[in-house]
């Protein structure tokens, strides 16, 4: 495979944001991902497979340092769990540039309030 | 009750976003954040929630043979050396620091989102529904 060390060094950042923020890592991941060559729904697909054993590493440390338990996070599954299946129904339907505009509108929103 | 009932809405559009290709557990992070759980906390809870509803989504992406293996090693063997460095700051950087970035972060996410949006408006058009034939816009 080309970009080997392109790949390990920005994998170096994706860890850096998974285990400072618990999240993020796909925004370079996926350009990342398709700069390699990797395109489309395959640089998603691809991309999880990136961050799925890097979050499994990170919830170990967060929860073996006690700064979250399992309580904490088990009241949202349910809700997850029912939502990821409405939204995989949804996906073939949906025009998902209006997803990704509402989505986009509400996450300015929230910055500016993390922000201010 | 009326927590209980935020709580579970958060995450269940989480997890849609999340089943639709988007940063869904930004969604979860910001609802858990501005709604006063401690930073760390937020981020934990963010992580394990994460797990079951990636692990769904990896599954499918490998049976329809959309995973590239040999993409994603060298990137998960850098992440991994990336993630102690990542850990130890968020244990030793303040919660509104790690609030902050975690801010920027998500600014930055929503202009590529936005940005995804405008361009797929541009190609494809306004229509909120694909059309029947499922060609219509990705």
């Amino acid at each position: 495979m080309k970009k080997r060390w392109p790949a390990v060094l920005g994998g170096v950042g994706v860890g850096i944001l998974n285990g400072m923020l618990g999240a993020g890592g796909g925004v370079l991941t996926v350009p990342l991902l398709e700069w390699m060559g990797v395109k489309g729904r395959r640089a998603h697909a691809t991309s999880l497979m990136v961050i799925l054993p890097l979050s499994l590493v990170s919830a170990g440390v967060y929860l073996l340092r006690g700064w979250v338990t399992l309580g904490e996070a088990a009241v949202f599954l349910p809700g997850g769990l029912l939502g990821a299946a409405a939204g995989g129904w949804l996906l073939p339907r949906l025009n998902t540039a209006w997803v990704k505009a509402v989505f986009s509108l509400l996450l300015l929103w929230g910055a500016w309030r993390m922000l201010r | 009750m009326g927590n209980f009932l935020s709580a579970t809405l958060a995450a269940f559009f989480a997890g849609g976003l999340g089943a639709m290709g988007l940063g869904g557990g930004g969604v979860l992070l910001l609802w858990l954040a501005l709604s006063g759980t401690e930073q760390l906390t937020a981020q934990g809870v963010n992580l394990i929630f994460f797990l079951p509803v990636g692990a769904v989504g990896l599954w499918s992406h490998w049976r329809n043979r959309l995973v590239e293996g040999s993409a994603a090693l060298p990137m998960t063997a850098g992440g991994l050396l990336g993630l102690g460095a990542g850990i130890l700051l968020a244990g030793n950087l303040p919660g509104r620091v790690l609030a902050r970035l975690f801010g920027l972060l998500t600014a930055a996410i929503a202009l590529r989102e936005g940005w995804g949006a405008v361009s797929i408006f541009r190609r494809e058009g306004f229509s909120l529904f694909r059309d029947s034939s499922g060609k219509g816009p990705a």
